[in-house]
């Protein structure tokens, strides 16, 4: 106790008391976990647009190949003279794509998104530890976000490396024409958003850890904040290995250093370094490349129980193996880089002990599915549209982890490798499900960001167009994969192995992706519309029993008011028997006395009108 | 110059002597952060959000610095090290010892609330500008010997460990800039310690990294 009071003495004051007045400091240069949440959270979704406009024009390119599409010359200038896409504007929209999505899009969203918003939240802080280093974070991924942009229209094109640019093709200039200025400005715009990540990092996990309100013990902490913790330290520990990469990949490009370039002849010319190591970029690059698959799922999954349980009525199933396993997968997925590298010669006694390492991660997804199918069992369903994104979670994780299965499994996945198997499984499993714990987030938590509901009727609509079309999308690419197709192909007219006939697939595929893409844009003008002029929602419009509900809608600056709130039980008591309401706050206290004073007292010590509906009784107010 | 650490330590005995002597030691001030922080009894670790902030911080810089030593290490594949190190190597571990020293007795005499520690943040960033110094001769005597980025991929790494280690000496010096700027500013005690606290252990943990580089390269050499 004694220490705790030491540090609470020392506790970090480095943030305003009053209310930051000006637009700059209000809107901009905020500090404010909110306003920052919202920033990325617009940032990422813009990102995202570009990146899902990308998808179309190289699925065009697939499905109707050399395609004339004379407006896609104002898109791209450099790679679409006279209307076509070339080839090597098709590799750097495929890298463009996969940077902008998983960096761009759906790390800076879930944790700088979700992160910033739920975390303060729902541990009862009144604003991250660090703010100002949080204000910095949105920053510098900003500016990492204007660079992949720039090199989008430099003259030689974006990086066209694929997303992982493998050396030697990202090391020489004259290997492709997005390895020149386009792979330089790929290089450092990750560097910058490694350096935005980390400060964002620190803060969820110190915040998340030591400044949690009264009560709230880590035991107490909705999965949410669990999943955006662990993923945000799998960030902090594995960020770096790539940031190192980068670095050395830079000096092979402009110093002439042979990190990773071995002796090679390019175009007739010798290009004579000492005998570097491809291999090395990529147990770097996997290294950090294999937990960012669960930087993206963790805080997902989290999102996901969240909804479940609140909109089955239920507890979740199993809380504390729920956050055993968010652990336990974190920590494995530190040891399971080398299922990516099983093709490049490895030793097989080392792609044993990966396949093995890759193997036990399914134990603990396979709880956590268990776990949410048992929350849903027998609950009091409401299909509201963040809980249809839920249960669209589950299935995609399910049909994506199963074959992940398969490729975890080196004698499986060598002649799998490089298939679109290999792109259906990890969109399903990685874009997909985090996609839809996104949209389920977003349905979810905007009353609480903007004070409004999104339209449920376009929301569900939403819901089914994009879920249907996703499975048109990435199912039809697993019988690709089967048939052999390899990806990050041009164009597959003149490979005599493949069928004629899987042609119709690609167009399938294409089809229903445009079809997704069209229900995208139902989303933004759902957004947009309700942000302006929705119905106003109510404090707790879903009766949620976390402690954002609690907090004023919008939150003020600040969250609480005058009183931090003070945590009494666990986050999912739903349909507690006995108890008038089908859910109880974390602020209502255990012991209730059926006098009837509770609920004014509850009122004063959450500070707004409406409180929350009570138990079969009230407290006897002394946790005030 | 070799002779500084045991100087540097009999100035710690000295300063300690002479700090139990004279200081007043009151009671740490109760800092209430009253509206912001206001939770009487907050549920948190019992380190305070900037050292905890600071320790994963730290985390962060050593997998930089292990992938970076790891990647060296299965470069180089078994080889032995390329070339001697030069002698300047050992000036620059005595200056960072000195250096951690240096903030060690800063830090004490803040705790004991004696202004003679501002001189010890001076004494620090003196020393590691002349580590940055010693460094800089170091790459010149390897440039004299022919051993350049490109040469192998022993200089290669040495290079890129020593710049990457002497860019966060570099931030340590901002550190230390920062502390000066809280005692010019003569901001309350609570900041000063902050701010020192953080510095110190980031200095620490610098100084450390450096041990293990040469540590790295020595055992390459054998």
């Amino acid at each position: 106790m004694e220490t705790t009071s030491i540090a609470h003495a020392e506790a970090p004051v480095e943030v305003h008391h009053h209310e930051p007045q000006s637009f700059w400091t209000k809107y901009v240069f905020s500090q404010d976990h909110k306003v920052i949440a919202m920033q990325y959270m617009i940032t990422a979704l813009v990102m995202g647009f570009i990146g899902m406009v990308m998808s179309w024009i190289f699925r065009i390119q697939l499905a109707w190949p050399e395609h004339n599409l004379p407006f896609l010359r104002f898109l791209m200038p450099t790679n679409m003279e006279s209307g076509t896409l070339q080839t090597p504007g098709y590799y750097m929209l495929v890298t463009m794509h996969g940077t902008i999505m998983i960096f761009f899009l759906l790390t800076a969203i879930l944790t700088g998104g979700f992160g910033n918003f739920l975390i303060p939240l729902q541990v009862g802080a009144r604003d991250m530890a660090f703010p100002f280093l949080n204000m910095l974070s949105y920053w510098f991924y900003f500016l990492s976000c204007v660079v992949i942009t720039a090199s989008l229209f430099v003259t030689t094109g974006a990086a066209s490396a694929g997303w992982t640019s493998y050396p030697p093709l990202s090391a020489i200039a004259k290997a492709t024409p997005g390895s020149g200025l386009g792979q330089d400005l790929w290089l450092i715009s990750i560097a910058l958003f490694i350096v935005a990540s980390t400060m964002g990092s620190l803060n969820y996990v110190t915040t998340a850890l030591n400044m949690r309100a009264k009560g709230m013990t880590l035991m107490r902490m909705p999965l949410t904040v669990w999943g955006i913790i662990v993923a945000a330290m799998l960030g902090l520990f594995a960020f770096p290995a790539l940031f190192a990469g980068a670095v050395l990949l830079l000096l092979d490009r402009h110093l002439g250093t042979s990190f990773f370039l071995p002796y090679l002849v390019v175009g007739g010319e010798h290009i004579v370094r000492n005998d570097g190591s491809p291999l090395l970029w990529q147990h770097l690059f996997w290294f950090l490349g294999h937990p960012e698959v669960y930087i993206l799922i963790l805080p997902a999954m989290g999102i996901t129980s969240e909804i479940l349980s609140n909109g089955a009525r239920k507890p979740i199933f199993g809380y504390k193996v729920m956050v055993g396993s968010i652990a336990a997968i974190g920590f494995l997925s530190f040891i399971v880089w080398g299922h990516h590298m099983f093709v490049s010669g490895m030793n097989p006694w080392l792609g044993f002990a990966f396949v093995i390492t890759t193997l036990i991660i399914a134990i603990p997804s396979a709880i956590k599915t268990f776990n949410w199918l048992g929350t849903l069992w027998k609950g009091n369903i409401r299909f509201t549209t963040p809980m249809l994104f839920a249960i669209g979670f589950i299935s995609t994780f399910v049909t994506g982890g199963l074959t992940g299965l398969f490729l975890g499994n080196s004698a499986l996945d060598i002649p799998l490798h490089d298939t679109y198997f290999v792109v259906a499984h990890f969109h399903v499993v990685m874009g997909l499900s985090s996609v839809f714990g996104i949209f389920g987030g977003i349905y979810y938590w905007f009353p609480k960001m903007t004070g409004r509901m999104m339209n449920e009727l376009w929301g569900k609509v939403h819901f089914w167009l994009t879920f249907v079309g996703s499975y048109g999308v990435f199912w039809t690419m697993h019988y690709l994969g089967f048939m052999g197709m390899p990806r990050r192909y041009y164009s597959y007219e003149s490979y005599q192995f493949l069928p004629p006939d899987m042609h119709v697939l690609q167009v399938i595929i294409t089809v229903s992706a445009l079809i997704v893409g069209a229900a995208q844009f139902i989303f933004i003008v759902n957004f947009i519309g309700s942000w302006l002029r929705g119905k106003k929602a109510p404090d707790n419009p879903w009766q949620a029993t976390t402690l954002e509900w609690q907090a004023p809608t919008p939150p003020p600056h600040g969250n609480w008011g005058p009183t931090l709130p003070v945590v009494h039980r666990w986050p999912y008591d739903y349909s507690v028997p006995g108890a008038s309401a089908d859910f109880v706050p974390q602020t209502v206290p255990v012991e209730v006395e059926p006098t009837g004073e509770h609920h004014r007292v509850a009122v004063a010590v959450n500070g707004h009108a409406h409180g929350h509906p009570h138990t079969n009784g009230s407290g006897n107010g002394h946790h005030s | 110059m070799v002779i500084l650490t045991p100087m540097e330590v009999a100035m710690v005995t000295i300063a300690e002597k002479s700090a139990e002597r004279r200081a007043i030691v009151p009671p740490p001030p109760r800092r209430d952060d009253g509206w912001w922080n206001g939770s009487d009894d907050p549920q948190s670790l019992a380190v305070p959000s900037w050292q905890l902030g600071t320790w994963i911080g730290l985390g962060t810089l050593t997998v930089l610095f292990a992938a970076l030593s790891s990647a060296y290490i299965v470069r180089i594949g078994g080889e032995r090290l390329a070339f001697a190190l030069p002698q300047t190597v050992w000036l620059s571990t005595a200056l960072l010892i000195a250096n951690s020293v240096a903030l060690v007795v800063a830090r004490r005499l803040l705790e004991r609330r004696q202004r003679r520690f501002i001189r010890w943040l001076f004494v620090s960033a003196g020393i590691g500008i002349a580590f940055l110094a010693a460094q800089a001769i170091t790459w010149q005597i390897m440039a004299g010997q022919g051993l350049f980025l490109t040469t192998n991929p022993h200089s290669s790494f040495f290079y890129v460990l020593t710049v990457v280690h002497g860019a966060h000496v570099l931030g340590g010096l901002v550190a230390l800039g920062r502390c000066m700027y809280h005692v010019r500013q003569r901001s309350p005690l609570s900041r000063m310690r902050r701010a020192l606290g953080m510095t110190a252990t980031y200095w620490h943990f610098v100084d450390a990294v450096w041990l293990w580089i040469v540590a790295l390269f020595l055992w390459t050499s054998l």
